[in-house]
């Protein structure tokens, strides 16, 4: 009968809940993270430890090569007890049983029901479980060189797609820029700045039960045919299909691009690089009245906790996603302070701290105003889905090579979605 | 007349002298013109890293990224470096020199009985050599993390060059049998004839005469493991450079002249001991094979 | 002790070794390549050639094997024939001729990794320095987004590559060339032999079977190329630089089908023996492994 199995189990709760010796089930936590301020992660690790009397030891890997690291450790049976992971992994994940999930855990419905609603399918699968909590998040916006747009005889940024063709033709005809637009379209991004742009048009990309949808909304062969427009017309970098971050923050500081659509921490990357156009650079919502894009990664819990080793890794887990005991934001207040990263709760934005911790060249009403209209479909946490990534890379830029017409690319890209579906 | 016969062939010399030492500056541009930029930017500014049109050389000249390094600091563009570079530095040196003593052993052996002897499977082995550098590392990396793992090995240097020698052994082997077959073979069999073991006269003889193919093969292995990216990012926590330097490339980062810095530091130590090595490359070819 | 057995004794060291650290994760590869591997602790199944027929089957396959084959061509070609003359330059009596042999240590010296890094700095259409100094002596008119274009950035991936190899290659080949005894030249000279006939008549065949060793392995390098390429263009644009390995990084790590990614990796071998043999064929060796 299963009751073998589910002895051991049972014995932990009992020796956790009954309080007898808790230091029985209490052992150092293994916590694995990527290479972003690693002192700075030290840092909180030990100020938990101090608080709580828990200890943890840090892993720290390059953010370079992390998918690999990170699932080759789980491949070969070494399962960290905390750890960042790519919100594309989650599915995967968790098919593999490499997460422990958070449902049982006391007080998670309350971070969870905190969250902007629009964010919740990033944490919780359409089934319930509870995969993750947030390690920081951010919404695209775009990105533009106000001094450029005035020049070229624009009031402000674009409202709409054709409003954003128009004002990038305007600046490449007059000869304020040969390449006024800048995105991350390298290969498997491409899938984030197609989802961005589908929501922003108001286009659903995904149904309940993740079938592409997109593929049925006329409007999505629209969105295509601008995107081609943009490249093949010139409108972009050149290299746009091969830039990567410095790329990016060169051309904008530099004054060579006037546009560039991304996540909203770039603002602060941009203006802590400085350069002759850093000062003109501002943050606008991106064109199209429909949703944001939300994004971010996550914290994940491995599956070997029990006892008082998992009362302290969820107490740790808390105390590094969100507000602390104390219901201040310690940790996520040093993101904000390095990079502008956020975590996507209401309480978050509205804390003092956090406020005042954001550069002056931050409108935090409209920051916030994209957090409430944002959201991400629910297929992106699915075990399918990072293939679907990257099969959205080779369509697009099948398509943008003049391979393919964006009608014939948006159905390649719903059978694809289907195929990797059904296995 | 005369005097025009004389010099053509010293004009002749001249201009074959002028192509060389052309050749020379070409080659020197091959090598320094990318390396130069990194060199450059290593001492600028984030924002002048940047600039447009590039700068050839910084403006502002800043010692900041490597203050940052050398002194565990927070560089400029926001990079926490700590000592992690100096540490790992130090993690790629000892990687490099363990990994290089026993592919010397186990490859310096393997390379002169296949060049020497003839037994069952020799030629088998050899091909086998060749076939174990086919082997791509992202396909057998989940196999090393299991096996390092139960040997407690994972983030070890010891673990690393076990996996090293997985990659380094059949460029020794090859390297090193292409050298002993270009010994020639009297050498062995007068070492003999004076009443040497087989042993002794590969120890006594054949060892200081093949000098500069060890010192080829050693600086190979050295350089190969130096650099090695994927198993150390896999198999350890940034214990050696490589993995360091990738960190520098973070998504809300830009750490490009912080890179630069740590690069050029990463680059000096093999450059110096190759410089040391140069010498004997030389010197065991006076003693040896040109007799 | 026979000689076979003693040639036997030196070599199992080595064997032993490479069994463990190549043989077994090879072998292992090859298994998982008829297989159904679950991640979670479920059994693999048995699935006969699925694997292969879900990897051959793969439109991407093909058009990636294309650029892989041209890769490696380009690559082999420059690494080799740039090592070559590097090394015939540096065996000179030049003036620098110490300095320059330290200047060779450096691309070899740069991890891969950061040599890829380097490279796309320096072919930056804004930033870069190759560019700047192409319009500053009038080879282009305007500033080139090399990376834009499938050729050009097939080209440079190949550049940046064989940057670091060619050193490798001359290194080797200047071994080579130290233990060529200087009285064969100058016999060649003192017959009245032109500089060209020395090189064929007596300088090639010396070096010939370093040759081989060379291609054969600059040919496994090329094919299994993926750190350089990765850091630069990450297989694009589009699928213009998309070589097998990074198919091989995507079937493992983004699709997580083992079984297809093991496929995958044995027909990287396959490709990889192949290719090496035509070139050995090319070469007018057809058995380059006869001693």
């Amino acid at each position: 009968m299963g009751l073998g199995l589910s002895l051991p189990a049972a014995a932990a709760l009992l020796a956790a809940c009954s309080g007898e010796d808790p230091e029985a089930t209490r052992r150092t936590l293994r916590f694995v993270g990527w290479d972003f301020l690693p002192d700075t992660i030290q840092t909180h690790l030990d100020t938990w430890a101090a608080v709580s009397g828990g200890t943890v030891e840090l892993e720290v890997l390059p953010v370079t090569g992390y998918p690999a690291a990170i699932q080759t450790r789980f491949r070969g049976g070494d399962r960290p007890d905390l750890f960042y992971n790519f919100t594309y992994l989650l599915g995967q994940f968790l098919e593999n049983g490499w997460n422990r999930t958070l449902n049982d855990l006391p007080g998670v419905e309350e971070r969870i029901d905190a969250l902007y609603p629009g964010a919740r399918s990033r944490f919780v699968t359409a089934d319930g479980q509870i995969t993750s909590l947030p390690y920081f998040s951010a919404v695209f916006m775009n990105h533009y060189n106000a001094a450029m747009v005035e020049q070229a005889g624009f009031s402000g940024p674009p409202q709409t797609l054709q409003e954003y063709y128009d004002q990038c033709a305007k600046i490449k005809a007059d000869g304020i820029s040969d390449a006024p637009y800048e995105s991350s379209w390298l290969n498997e991004r491409i899938e984030e700045y197609l989802m961005a742009t589908l929501l922003g048009e108001g286009i659903t990309p995904f149904d309940d039960a993740a079938q592409p949808v997109f593929a049925d909304d006329p409007r999505s062969v629209d969105v295509l045919e601008w995107w081609r427009a943009m490249y093949q017309d010139g409108l972009t970098s050149p290299t746009i299909l091969t830039d990567d971050n410095p790329e990016l923050i060169g051309g904008m500081t530099q004054g060579t691009f006037a546009f560039y659509a991304g996540h909203d921490y770039w603002l602060k990357i941009f203006n802590d690089v400085g350069g002759p156009a850093a000062a003109d650079l501002r943050m606008a919502p991106m064109p199209g009245a429909g949703q944001t894009l939300l994004a971010g990664e996550v914290v994940q819990m491995g599956p070997d906790l029990e006892g008082t080793a998992l009362n302290d890794a969820w107490d740790l887990l808390k105390f590094y996603t969100g507000a602390d005991n104390d219901g201040n934001f310690t940790v996520p207040l040093t993101w904000v302070e390095a990079a502008a990263l956020a975590v996507p709760y209401p309480s978050f934005f509205e804390d003092p701290a956090i406020q005042a911790a954001y550069p002056d060249y931050y409108d935090l009403g409209v920051i916030t105003s994209e957090y409430d209209r944002a959201g991400t479909p629910a297929a992106r946490a699915l075990s399918w889905y990072q293939g679907f990534q990257v099969k959205v890379g080779e369509r697009v830029n099948d398509m943008l090579a003049g391979d393919a017409t964006p009608a014939e690319t948006v159905a390649n890209m719903a059978d694809d979605a289907v195929e990797l579906a059904a296995g | 007349m005369a005097s025009r016969t004389l010099s053509r062939p010293v004009l002749r010399k001249r201009a074959v002298t002028a192509l060389l030492y052309a050749a020379l500056v070409l080659f020197a541009v091959w090598v320094l013109f990318p390396f130069w930029f990194l060199v450059n930017s290593s001492f600028m500014t984030p924002a002048e890293a940047v600039a447009v049109p590039p700068h050839w050389i910084p403006e502002e000249p800043t010692l900041g990224n490597y203050s940052a390094i050398l002194a565990g600091q927070v560089a400029p563009g926001g990079a926490q470096v700590g000592l992690r570079v100096l540490t790992a530095l130090g993690e790629s040196f000892a990687v490099g020199i363990l990994t290089v003593v026993a592919n010397l052993a186990l490859g310096g052996t393997a390379a002169y009985s296949m060049s020497r002897f003839r037994f069952r499977g020799s030629r088998l082995s050899y091909f086998s050599v060749l076939f174990a550098r086919l082997v791509p590392p992202i396909a057998i990396v989940a196999a090393f993390f299991v096996a390092l793992r139960d040997l407690g090995l994972i983030n070890s240097r010891y673990g690393l060059v076990v996996v090293y020698i997985s990659f380094t052994l059949p460029i020794t082997i090859l390297v090193l049998k292409n050298y002993f077959d270009g010994l020639p073979r009297e050498l062995d069999e007068a070492a003999l004839v004076d009443g040497a073991s087989r042993l002794q006269a590969l120890w006594y003889v054949i060892r200081p005469i093949a000098r500069p193919g060890f010192i080829a093969a050693a600086c190979l292995v050295f350089l190969e493991s130096w650099g090695e990216f994927f198993y150390a990012l896999t198999l350890t926590n940034q214990l050696t450079i490589p993995p360091v330097l990738a960190g520098f490339r973070g998504f809300f980062q830009f750490n490009w002249t912080t890179l630069a810095a740590a690069t050029v530091l990463a680059v000096v130590p093999p450059v110096l001991l190759a410089l040391v090595f140069q010498r004997y490359v030389v010197r065991g070819l006076a003693q040896g094979v040109a007799k | 002790m026979s000689d076979r057995q003693f040639g036997l004794v030196l070599a199992l060291p080595a064997i032993i070794s490479l069994v463990l650290v190549v043989g077994i994760p090879g072998v292992q590869t090859l298994i998982y390549s008829f297989q159904r591997v679950p991640l979670s602790d479920d059994p693999a199944t048995f699935v006969g050639t699925d694997n292969y027929g879900k990897v051959l089957g793969d439109e991407s396959f093909v058009e990636s094997l294309v650029v892989t084959l041209q890769y490696t061509a380009g690559y082999v070609l420059l690494a080799t024939v740039l090592g070559l003359l590097f090394a015939l330059l540096l065996d000179q009596p030049l003036r620098g001729r110490g300095i320059a042999r330290a200047l060779l240590i450096i691309p070899w010296a740069t991890p891969v990794i950061i040599a890829g890094v380097m490279w796309k700095w320096l072919i930056d259409p804004q930033v870069g320095g190759l560019n700047a100094v192409l319009f500053e002596i009038g080879v282009i008119e305007d500033y080139k987004p090399f990376l834009a274009d499938r050729e050009w950035a097939l080209v440079f991936t190949i550049l940046a590559a064989a940057w670091h190899q060619a050193s490798f290659s001359a290194l080797l080949f200047l071994a080579s060339l130290q233990t060529l005894p200087n009285e064969i030249v100058e016999a060649a000279k003192v017959d009245g032999a032109t500089a060209w006939q020395r090189f064929r008549g007596v300088v090639f065949p010396w070096i010939r079977p370093m040759l081989l060793v060379v291609v054969v392995i600059n040919v496994i390098y090329g094919v299994l190329q993926f750190d350089t390429v990765w850091v630069m263009t990450q297989g694009g644009p589009g699928d213009a630089t998309t070589l097998l390995p990074i198919l091989l990084y995507r079937q493992l790590f983004i699709f997580s089908d083992i079984g297809a990614g093991s496929a995958l990796a044995v027909m990287l071998g396959v490709v990889a023996v192949l290719v090496s043999s035509i070139a050995l064929i090319l070469l007018g060796r057809d058995d380059p492994l006869a001693a």
